[in-house]
């Protein structure tokens, strides 16, 4: 006992320091950040130790056991230590659980801290399930000592392996479990505790322990039977850059484009497509004009043709901007005319004026307005901005007024009824796991096409399943239609997705439109204005037991759009219009 | 000359059988999956290039050799300084070029036409390993007197983000003339030429570029070779 009490003796006044260094950064500097905070801005002090602790808890934990370790390894220090009464387990044990509690105890202390004086817990979680981490972690970086014997080619080694730790289980679904991100749920509000016991915080931590374990025994055979790795600049060079090449492949093999390009039409430089309509074989794209300026983009549309030979486009006709949307709130094709649309605008001064429905011709770049519908006041009670669904030879304006017209002639809408109607679009429980939709009470619209006309705008629909990007909680989610009736649509959510940190590096977050054919949802991301955030199209599937599965990525210069196509395939522009076909599981 | 072009082999060649192994299979990784559009790709494999192989190379010339203790010994030989030296900076221009050869060849062949057509490509690479030289010799002047590796990369780091500071600071606001721009390593790569193309700015001529570039690398050089006669002096 007197020996072992010795050993940790001496262990603990040569990592000490790094124990105060520790501390001075872990709790000096957010304290010193606290008061700056109250003589700033903020009434309460608040000290935020884990903005410190989380990056740098790794960092230092590899630095105790690499310096713990090579210390004593070096020189003539190991022969006079094996030349001791002590066994070599006893002395390396020692060495291991005092580095090992300094380290937790400088992480452990600081993040107390910050839980007991500040409102926001969340520092909790990581007080609970980050130690594992770091036992894992000082026990690469202790193994690594034991091995290379040179301190900063050691260092150097654990750090690199630090990085495969923390950033595989982002790259390899497999080990997802792993992942530091699984054990920190940060949604909670100020003031709440946050739920600490969970099944993936116990996977994690079980990981780690057992991470941690296998690492010890491997560092005391490796001491055992005197195991060396003779490093030099090659073997970090290499060991660096194998772990970087490691992680890029990986992302690679998650991220790839998995879409074979079938067909590929080059477009002018700085003429880029911003929108793709198609029925049938034929169909129109959006091309901006060479002579837009910055900010305000003018367009010109191209008429396309999908045939045996390719795509044809056809000559440019300017269209302004106001046909850009083919989606839009208040925008609808005449059926069987794709070229021929109906939208709404306003005219007026300030807030107040009048909506008007205009008709557009697009192959030929006019428009003209064709009925006056109501008056308009942004912040009124009032304020509606109307639905148009066609159905048929009919027209609906859905809104303060239903208006219906007879479009038998599309270029000459006629009135045939308009009502007083009062109905005011809105998904106010969109997101929640079960929600409910009044649809509009159009008569002669059965209750599918309610349904349409309410979800055209801003949510994708097709047969029963219903998805949409939820940008405030940046997830994919999926529902499933329950229940309709005339009055109503009830749907119930059975998919969400949620990008993962690699996915948010390579430009997953806000997406810039939706489409969703044949069961599968494509989402234009990455798209920043300038194509430089990695534009690209994930595919999700919304079938089988786990909708919104992500089976497709196609990542090409500016893509801004894409159009599916009902065979599969989809058309996709950017800097160029690309005909690519299905993901490679599709159906499956 | 052949001697000490064997020495510097010899002793660095491990060097660039490593750049081209790893820009080539970044290159060779990222444009067969596709995880980002080729322009973006190559850029990022052009981007490691031109900040890891100029210090890489210089580093490992002179300093290291400092470091080691060998300095003095090669200086003892009856061979002019500025000789050794120009067989190290052709050791250092081959770790330069030979990775972004090896990472353009790469793409050419993994993407080549794909997205960009291939003089696009090679022009794109070229103008990488200009400022990938140009850096070079930057790092070899400044880190010549400096008396171990580790130093001398910080050096090099230091230099690298002072160049891509004053690049920004030259290329951005309207009030320094458009031609103080040719005096940066980064004068004719992606960040600089794309504000031509976008129409934001006048293009650099290219031949100006070089001129430019040519001049500062030569200068560059022999206040470095005259350094080394002063180092061989002191010896």
């Amino acid at each position: 006992m007197k020996q072992l009490t010795a050993l940790v003796w001496k262990e603990w006044r040569e990592v000490r320091a790094f124990l105060w260094i520790a501390l001075g950064v872990f709790i000096g500097l957010p304290i010193a950040g606290g008061l700056e905070a109250i003589a700033q801005y903020s009434h309460r002090f608040e000290i935020s130790a884990s903005t410190w602790v989380l990056p740098f808890g790794g960092v230092l934990a590899v630095f105790v056991a690499v310096g713990a370790t090579c210390r004593d390894f070096s020189g003539h220090l190991e022969d006079f230590w094996r030349s001791q009464p002590v066994g070599i387990t006893r002395w390396l044990l020692a060495k291991y659980f005092v580095g090992l509690a300094i380290v937790l105890v400088a992480c452990v202390l600081p993040l107390a801290i910050e839980v007991s004086i500040d409102r926001d817990k969340n520092a909790l979680l990581l007080m609970v399930w980050f130690p594992f981490l770091w036992a894992a972690l000082y026990g690469i970086g202790f193994l690594a000592g034991c091995l290379v014997r040179r301190t900063s080619h050691a260092a150097m080694l654990a750090l690199a392996a630090m990085l495969l730790v923390y950033f595989l289980p982002v790259v390899i679904p497999p080990l997802q479990w792993l992942n530091v991100s699984t054990v920190t749920d940060f949604s909670v509000l100020i003031g709440q505790w946050p739920r600490v016991l969970g099944p993936p915080q116990l996977a994690f931590a079980t990981g780690m322990l057992g991470l941690a374990i296998t690492v010890l025994a491997l560092s005391l055979l490796s001491v055992h039977f005197d195991w060396r790795i003779g490093s030099g600049r090659k073997m970090m060079y290499a060991s660096i850059s194998a772990a970087i090449l490691i992680l890029f492949a990986s992302a690679a093999f998650q991220l790839g484009t998995n879409m074979p390009i079938l067909n590929q039409l080059d477009l002018p430089k700085g003429q880029p497509i911003w929108g793709i309509h198609v029925s049938g074989v034929d169909g129109y794209v959006m091309t901006q004009r060479p002579d837009s300026a910055h900010g305000e983009l003018e367009f010109n549309f191209r008429s396309l043709k999908l045939a045996d030979s390719g795509i044809e486009l056809g000559n440019p006709v300017g269209v302004g901007q106001r046909f850009l949307y083919d989606r839009g709130w208040a925008q609808e094709y005449a059926p069987g005319q794709p070229n021929t649309a109906y939208y709404v605008n306003f005219v007026g001064k300030d807030d107040k004026g009048t909506l008007w429905l205009n008709v557009a011709q697009l192959d030929k770049g006019t428009d003209k307005p064709a009925l006056r519908i109501w008056k308009y006041e942004q912040y009124s009670p009032n304020a509606s901005w109307p639905l148009l669904y066609a159905s048929g030879d009919r027209l609906y304006v859905i809104g303060a007024r239903l208006m219906i017209l007879d479009i038998t002639q599309p270029l000459m809408p006629r009135v045939i009824s308009d009502v007083p109607f009062g109905y005011s679009f809105g998904w106010g429980s969109f997101g929640n796991d079960t929600f409910t939709e009044l649809l509009p009470p159009v008569p002669n619209l059965s209750p599918t096409e309610r349904l349409q006309a309410v979800t055209k705008p801003f949510l994708r629909l097709e047969g029963d399943i219903l998805c949409q990007w939820l940008w405030r909680d940046n997830v994919a989610v999926a529902y499933r239609l329950t229940q309709l009736t005339d009055t109503k649509a009830v749907f119930k959510k059975i998919g969400q997705y949620k990008p993962t940190l690699l996915e948010d590096i390579y430009g997953a977050s806000n997406p810039l439109d939706l489409e969703l054919q044949n069961g599968l949802l494509y989402v234009i991301q990455g798209y920043s204005g300038h194509g430089t955030m990695n534009p690209h199209i994930s595919v999700f599937d919304t079938h089988g037991p786990h909708p919104l599965r992500l089976i497709g990525h196609f990542a090409a210069p500016g893509v801004r759009t894409v159009c599916p196509l009902p065979d599969g395939r989809a058309l996709v522009g950017g800097d160029k219009l690309w005909l690519i076909g299905p993901p490679p599981s599709n159906g499956q | 000359m052949p001697n000490l072009l064997w020495k510097e082999w010899h002793e660095q060649s491990w060097k660039l059988g490593f750049g081209c192994v790893v820009l080539g299979a970044l290159a060779l990784i990222g444009l067969h999956s596709r995880i980002v559009d080729d322009e973006t790709m190559m850029m990022w494999v052009s981007f490691l290039g031109m900040t890891m192989l100029p210090v890489l190379s210089s580093t490992g010339l002179v300093p290291a050799e400092r470091g080691e203790g060998s300095l003095v010994s090669l200086l003892a030989l009856p061979v002019k300084p500025s000789r050794i030296l120009a067989s190290k900076t052709a050791m250092g221009i081959a770790l330069c070029v030979g990775p972004m050869l090896v990472a353009a060849v790469v793409s050419l062949l993994a993407a080549g036409g794909r997205e960009m057509p291939d003089t696009v490509i090679v022009a794109f690479y070229a103008s990488s390993t200009v400022a990938t030289l140009s850096l070079f010799i930057w790092m070899l002047a400044l880190t010549i007197q400096l008396p171990s590796e580790a130093r001398a990369a910080l050096l090099g780091v230091g230099l690298l983000v002072f160049w891509l500071m004053a690049t920004a600071a030259l290329a951005f606001p309207p009030s320094v003339p458009r031609l103080a721009l040719a005096i940066s390593p980064f004068a004719l790569v992606y960040g600089t030429a794309q504000q031509a193309v976008e129409g934001q700015s006048a293009p650099l001529p290219v031949a100006l570029v070089l001129a430019v570039q040519a001049g500062i690398a030569l200068a560059l050089w022999i206040w470095a070779s005259r350094r080394l006669s002063n180092l061989e002096g002191q010896t």
